[in-house]
């Protein structure tokens, strides 16, 4: 009987680590990010503006932490996901709905996903997609300064990145590039989404009526920038304007943040 | 000593149970509730927007959906009710394609305008603009809704805006025909369109034909 007991306890213990080994450790963690100022790269003023606190991910959304994610929201699996939320090549790098496969390493940045599916991960984590403004504000800290946007170095070495973004498969987050803050890989390893990704150059100016056509020449985007020597962030914003909300590519991934 | 066995079974489960308690922070209530398809009886198709279950306030207060417009062909355009450029353009817009419905025809399309200001456009700022613009509740309907929310629309509209000023906001002049299913079936970007062609695309997605 006493035997029996303890086959029945060593069983419920197994089946407790089990559980335990099967979930990879893929919490998020959060960085405290301050108040501050900033000057947006697109802005009709050169006055800052004022960014409230949050907190961000402290690395880009993995793989592991998705696929957790589409484990327990089917709607959001590459078989289920609705055409008007997501291109063909949602998730298109994974073995399966629900397998990573080689192409997918557990601790690499998920990317393939569209807008909706990033915004509806960050929900699901009790947070939300940052702003342009809030990741700009981040993303401007090089190693040992808040802001480093003026620094010609951090600029150029930010450039020479963007040219030799890595492929599939990718590396894994939180292994290279750590800012003054304590986030990773805010450059250097995949684009990211935003909350409003669609605030980018208005395509004409929407106060006049004007045949719209008309204003739509090249380079019409630069006209709205601050600061022109600043061409990684013209990189970025022109990047972003190019986006539509259901994109799936496999160089853009996304973090989330959370209203203090 | 079966106690004792209960017991132990209980701090075993207690054991499993603590593994998964990491998911604890997640707001799944929340998502549950802003995502809950399943298990409703309506079921939008692939590409209709009434995919989006986001909670609206009309001008009444009340909390609505956007499938709340399900059934009609709906002719949907974003503004905010004090801005001075070109929204009174779109609403002029709007109700030049309302009255050039013919009158026998005039319930068949829902007209919906949704604001891009969740700070300043209030149910009441909403309902004293309808009164203002004289817009019938019957065909009429106006929605404001959190940040998020109008960020989700606008993507799936590919409507672009952002804030320009404290109080201004620059943006596409865009304006979004539905069928009754909520799928987008026409876009009109900017203005000077032959209306009267719209009203006649539009009428033949009535349910009646």
């Amino acid at each position: 009987m006493i035997r029996l007991h303890y086959i029945l306890i060593s069983i419920f213990l197994l089946v407790g680590c089990s559980v335990l080994l099967s979930e990879p450790p893929s919490k998020i963690e959060w960085i405290s990010i301050p108040s501050g100022e900033f000057y947006p790269f697109f802005a009709d003023t050169v006055k800052p503006i004022t960014i409230d606190g949050f907190f961000i991910s402290s690395t880009q959304i993995t793989n592991s932490q998705f696929l957790r994610f589409v484990k327990s929201n089917p709607k959001w699996r590459r078989s289920k996901i609705k055409t008007i939320f997501a291109e063909s090549s949602y998730l298109h790098y994974w073995e399966s709905d629900t397998t990573l496969g080689i192409n997918a390493p557990p601790n690499a940045p998920v990317v393939a996903v569209s807008w909706f599916a990033a915004s509806a991960y960050c929900t699901w984590v009790g947070g939300r997609l940052p702003d342009m403004s809030e990741w700009e504000y981040v993303a401007s800290a090089s190693k040992n300064k808040k802001n480093a946007y003026n620094d010609e170095s951090f600029s150029s070495t930010l450039l020479r990145m963007y040219e030799k973004l890595p492929k599939i498969p990718l590396p894994n987050v939180g292994e290279k590039f750590k800012n003054y803050y304590g986030v990773y890989d805010m450059h250097g390893l995949v684009w990211e989404w935003t909350r409003d990704f669609n605030s980018v150059i208005v395509s004409t100016d929407s106060r006049e009526k004007t045949n719209q056509d008309g204003k739509l020449f090249c380079a019409a985007g630069s006209i709205g920038n601050v600061d022109p020597s600043n061409y990684s962030a013209f990189v970025r914003y022109s990047m972003w304007s190019s986006l539509q909300a259901k994109f799936c590519l496999r160089n853009l991934g996304f973090r989330c943040v959370k209203d203090i | 000593m079966c106690k004792r066995y209960l017991s132990l079974l209980a701090l075993s489960m207690l054991f499993i149970f603590s593994s998964c308690s990491e998911d604890n922070d997640l707001d799944i209530e929340k998502f549950k509730k802003e995502n809950a398809y399943e298990g409703e009886e309506f079921e939008p198709s692939e590409e209709s927007i009434f995919n989006l279950s986001s909670d609206w306030e009309n001008q009444n207060g009340d909390t609505v959906q956007l499938n709340n417009v399900a059934g009609k062909p709906t002719i949907l355009a974003m503004i905010y009710t004090h801005c001075e450029y070109s929204c009174p353009l779109i609403t002029a817009d709007m109700k030049e394609l309302h009255s050039l419905i013919p009158k026998d025809r005039v319930e068949e399309i829902n007209f919906l305008i949704v604001s891009i200001d969740p700070i300043h456009d209030r149910p009441d700022t909403l309902s004293r603009f309808m009164k203002k613009e004289k817009m019938d509740e019957k065909y009429w309907t106006m929605l404001t809704g959190t940040e998020t929310n109008i960020r989700e629309l606008a993507a799936v509209l590919g409507f672009k805006y952002k804030k320009s000023s404290l109080m201004d906001y620059a943006h596409s002049n865009l304006i979004t025909v539905l069928n009754p299913e909520g799928e987008i079936v026409e876009q009109i970007n900017g203005f000077g369109t032959d209306k009267k062609k719209i009203i006649k695309k539009v009428l033949n997605y009535t349910n009646e034909d």
